[in-house]
């Protein structure tokens, strides 16, 4: 639900993050891969933002580096007014309370030696949130929050399924009542069937609490259904952004038309009218991009300037930003 | 149809109830990780058999000589060099000492030998191994250098120079086979650690803003738990060997104490005309350290979570 | 009927004798399939589907065996083949290609050698024709500079192109069926579109049957003409994909179609509607319907007998106690059905 007076919560600007190749006997950094390569966007409150492209792109890479899993390169990152893309890991301490983040693999995001309770009851223990009695309260509340049997705490990740261990991922990322969850393809490895759960659960569970979703995915119906806005991003930059249903009633840039296009839909009248825009050849290396525009290598509309000048990632009408020579002020 | 048939069948088209319905229901019974490495450990049967067989010495070591009617001392020249027999089970050495009570001392001595070095093995190589992998980097880079020219000395030269100056004893084994041994132990530590910081519960507990010393010490080590066991389990051999052959080259435990080595030293004069004092105490030897191989072995393929169906 | 199918599977059961028990994958599957068609079989993990190919196929490792039933592949049962004359068949009348080309191709040979390895196996040819097969089948695929790649290691190509590889070296002896095991998804979403169109064209090309096994069901619409659905190991619904989409006559189905999100609807914010609960354990699977603890219109009779199959027209078919004439009416699932199971 975006509220267009809502404040600003989290924004990102001109971030960057390379990651350098080692090469040689004495591993010299020889090239960098651009996995993010200046991209500037904010997020409003109890908005969710969704964050599409395909592999390589760097959307996985920008969600790790918002919550310093990754230290930036350069560019800031700031959440309510505050810079923490400097902050050392112990000033960074408190800030770990509001933004959190919700893992792809089921089943590689809980420590398989833990007992779910433990798992759930961590942050509080971190930060000294709760003990004894009243953490195993908590708990327990927080088990029940995401849909599961308070009794299962003492149970171990490998007795629940994919979905059930998603949630026990979620509920662990909700003991610190943070304000920002970013969600890294949170439901890519679960079944079609499990997949609307655990999305209405994250639906809900904005309503009630106003939480703000930073939403990374692959699969562009589901980004469509749960995002306010959508931001496509190709080769470390970002190429569009803008409201999620005109992004996809009318997308500007080739890339996002050809993306969208490529897109199965479950419906056997629509599929055998639709015209595929199929894109030739493969994504260029990340580590020596295409000068000018990166993706003018695929491009049909492919223009001389594109290869001298990188477009600027700019408003081209109320909300829409867009990086592409075609479409100039 | 007759009228209870009828009912019956209208009774069937009636709808279920959301608890009748029963969706969330765990089939399985509730297995622990290590409940499950003990079920593959029971499948394998030579494993257990050396488990078995383990366990059986230690109760002999520790319980026997209390009951025992001679000690290793004890002398009657006019009993020496005797065969096996009902009196002497395993027969007499060339002092008339009871064989058998000297078998069993010799393994009092490995056993303690073996377990202790172990634990020193455990202890060192975990804490080195875990902060180097953990840390990586230059820090790993350094250390793991370190550990790489420690590993070029060649183990034997380096213990047997030690004891020189430490003079011989128990003790003084320990310490020799505790400050080397311990490089394998931290290679392989180091090794699961970097591979499973990559993982993303580790990730997780990153973001929820844990220590390096939690997450090394509540996440990671647990989890490697399985080959620290298989390395310690296997490592106890070696320094069971290495005690015995100290032993036997006179560096260790001496005489009238009764090591393996020093046992086997001892039948080294007349082994040709009484093959029985030699005899003993290497099959003693050789089953135990066996013994501990199998075990190992066995409990590698429990723990390797591949097999985990 | 039967003798215009390529492949005919007769009630096909396979369990997994593990050491917690008997799991039965697959309890009872029949399905057919003509030369030149495509049919798609969908479900969700635990459904049997993979196994259903991997039966097909006889590529089932220990502890998994086919325990009952009839795989007639032109006429002969493929059940009871020995495994030298299995050998024969794969890669030659029958081939597969599977979900993540990184792992299905062998790192240390090059790719035109695990091409012509089956070339060669097959077809008796010599070594240098064998290389021209190669090359061309390369070209087919849309490969670019064939001939320079096909000296090239799989890390030397991305994932769309290993997987277009894959496809080459499954077609490369024009096998009548091919059977593609969740083929795209572990691709991205353009580079699925390009494979999917490459499958469609080599399929009206080379008249090869397909059977593509997904969980999406836009994948499936897209290159099949049939529809199979499974669950719990056996198959809930079947049919074309008019009928599959327009009209499912199966909870399960239906379930499906209203749980996943539509691209091209318009955002109001329409929630999507779950199926509650997870898939069953087939360890102690249950005596009725498997989808009955999950279903919303579940009866006394769903957990008490599995139903029978109702046939809506001479493609079309479900499997739900609803269709029975004696049922409740549901609108959903039975409404335009009269009481001779006619629709």
């Amino acid at each position: 639900m975006i509220n267009k007076d809502a404040e600003v919560l989290i924004e990102v600007k001109n971030l960057k993050k390379y990651f350098p190749v080692h090469k040689g006997f004495f591993k010299r950094t020889t090239q960098n891969v651009q996995a993010v390569d200046d991209i500037s966007f904010a997020i409003r409150s109890g908005e969710t933002l969704g964050l599409v492209g395909e592999s390589g792109c760097g959307k996985s890479t920008t969600g790790r580096t918002i919550i310093r899993l990754y230290e930036p390169t350069s560019g800031e990152i700031i959440y309510k007014g505050t810079e923490i893309g400097r902050l050392s890991q112990k000033e960074l301490k408190p800030y770990r309370k509001k933004i959190q983040m919700i893992f792809q693999d089921p089943y590689a995001s809980l420590n398989s030696r833990m007992t779910v309770g433990d798992i759930i009851g961590e942050p509080l223990d971190i930060h000294e949130l709760a003990s004894g009695k009243e953490r195993l309260e908590k708990i327990h509340q927080l088990l029940h929050d995401v849909g599961l049997n308070p009794d299962h705490a003492t149970r171990y990740p490998h007795e629940f399924s994919g979905g059930q261990r998603q949630r026990i991922g979620i509920a662990r990322a909700l003991a610190v009542e943070p304000d920002f969850i970013i969600c890294d393809e949170p439901i890519s490895a679960l079944d079609v069937s499990i997949q609307a759960q655990v999305v209405n659960m994250l639906e809900d569970l904005q309503r009630e609490r106003n939480i703000t979703y930073l939403f990374i995915a692959h699969d562009l119906s589901m980004v469509k259904h749960i995002s306010d806005r959508i931001g496509v991003m190709y080769l470390g930059k970002m190429v569009e952004l803008g409201p999620a249903d005109d992004l996809y009633n009318s997308p500007q840039h080739p890339y996002t038309q050809a993306l969208l296009s490529a897109v199965p839909v479950p419906d056997p009248n629509i599929s055998k009218n639709s015209k595929r825009i199929i894109l030739s050849g493969d994504v260029p290396s990340p580590m020596n991009p295409p000068s000018g525009c990166r993706f003018r290598t695929r491009c049909q509309y492919a223009m001389d300037i594109c290869k001298e000048q990188e477009p600027e990632f700019v408003e081209i009408a109320p909300g829409r930003m867009c990086a592409c020579h075609l479409h100039k002020k | 149809m007759d009228n209870t048939q009828v009912k019956n069948k209208q009774n069937l088209w009636q709808p279920l109830s959301k608890e009748e319905r029963d969706a969330d229901k765990i089939v399985r019974p509730s297995m622990t990780y290590w409940q499950d490495v003990w079920r593959r450990l029971k499948g394998n049967k030579v494993a257990m058999g050396s488990l078995i067989f383990l366990i059986f010495l230690i109760l002999v070591a520790i319980f026997v000589p209390m009951f025992w009617p001679y000690s290793y001392s004890d002398q009657n020249l006019m009993n020496a060099n005797q065969s096996p027999s009902a009196q002497h089970i395993f027969g007499t050495d060339k002092h008339g000492r009871d064989l058998f009570i000297r078998v069993i001392y010799g393994a009092r001595i490995s056993l303690t030998v073996g377990i202790a070095a172990s634990i020193i093995n455990l202890v060192v190589g975990v804490v080195y191994g875990g902060i180097s992998g953990y840390a990586g980097g230059k820090t790993d880079n350094l250390m793991m250098r370190i550990v790489d020219i420690l590993y070029t000395i060649p183990l034997t030269l380096y213990v047997i120079l030690l004891m020189v100056w430490l003079g011989a004893g128990m003790k003084s084994i320990l310490i020799a086979i505790g400050t080397t041994y311990w490089i394998s132990m931290a290679r392989i530590v180091r090794g699961q650690i970097l591979s499973l910081k990559e993982q993303e519960y580790v990730m997780a507990a990153r973001t929820l803003g844990a220590s390096d010393s939690r997450i090394l010490f509540k996440h990671l080590i647990p989890n490697a738990m399985g080959p620290i066991i298989v390395t310690m389990t296997m490592s106890i051999p070696s320094a069971i060997f290495t005690e015995a052959f100290l032993s036997f080259i006179g560096l260790g435990v001496s005489a009238p104490k009764a090591s393996w080595g020093v046992l086997a030293n001892d039948a080294l004069g007349s082994f040709m005309l009484y093959p029985h004092h030699l005899f003993f105490p290497a099959l003693a030897l050789s089953l135990t350290m066996l013994a501990f191989n199998f075990l190992g072995d066995g409990l590698r393929d429990a723990l390797d979570p591949k097999m985990r169906k | 009927m039967s003798s215009e199918n390529l492949l005919d599977v007769k009630n096909l059961k396979t369990s997994f004798f593990t050491h917690v028990g008997e799991v039965k994958a697959i309890r009872g599957v029949d399905f057919h399939l003509k030369k030149g068609e495509a049919i798609g079989i969908v479900g969700e993990s635990g459904s049997g589907k993979s196994v259903t190919s991997l039966s097909v196929m006889r590529l089932l490792l220990n502890p998994g065996k086919i325990i009952d039933g009839q795989i007639l592949f032109n006429g002969e049962d493929l059940a009871t083949k020995s495994d030298k004359e299995m050998q024969n068949i794969r890669g030659n009348e029958i081939s597969m290609i599977f979900q993540d080309p990184m792992t299905s191709l062998n790192p240390v040979y090059t790719i035109g050698d695990q091409i012509m390895e089956a070339i060669i196996k097959h077809q008796k040819v010599s070594k240098e024709e064998a290389r021209k097969k190669a090359v061309e089948m390369l070209k087919i695929v849309g490969i670019p500079s064939p001939e320079k790649r096909i000296k090239q290691y799989p890390h030397e190509f991305s994932g769309g192109m290993r997987q277009r590889a894959m496809i080459a070296m499954a077609l490369s002896c024009e096998p009548q069926l091919l059977i593609a095991d969740e083929p795209t998804t572990a691709l991205d979403v353009t580079i699925q579109a390009q494979i999917l169109e490459l499958m469609k064209d080599l399929k009206d090309r080379l008249n090869t049957s397909i059977i593509l096994i997904t969980h999406d069901l836009g994948v499936v619409v897209d290159v099949c003409s049939r529809i199979i659905v499974m669950y719990g190991g056996l198959i809930m619904e079947e049919g074309s994909s008019e009928e599959i989409f327009y009209n499912p006559k199966h909870p399960y189905t239906l379930g499906l179609l209203k749980s996943i999100p539509k691209i091209t609807e318009k955002s109001d914010k329409q929630r999507l509607i779950p199926i509650d609960g997870t898939p069953p354990d087939l360890l102690k699977p249950p005596k009725g319907c498997p989808f009955a603890p999950r279903c919303d219109y579940a009866m006394k009779i769903c957990i008490e007998q599995s139903p029978e199959y109702t046939q809506m027209s001479p493609t079309h078919r479900s499997m739900c106690h609803l269709l029975h004439p004696d049922a409740p009416s549901v609108p959903e699932i039975n409404g335009n059905i009269d009481k001779e199971g006619q629709a």
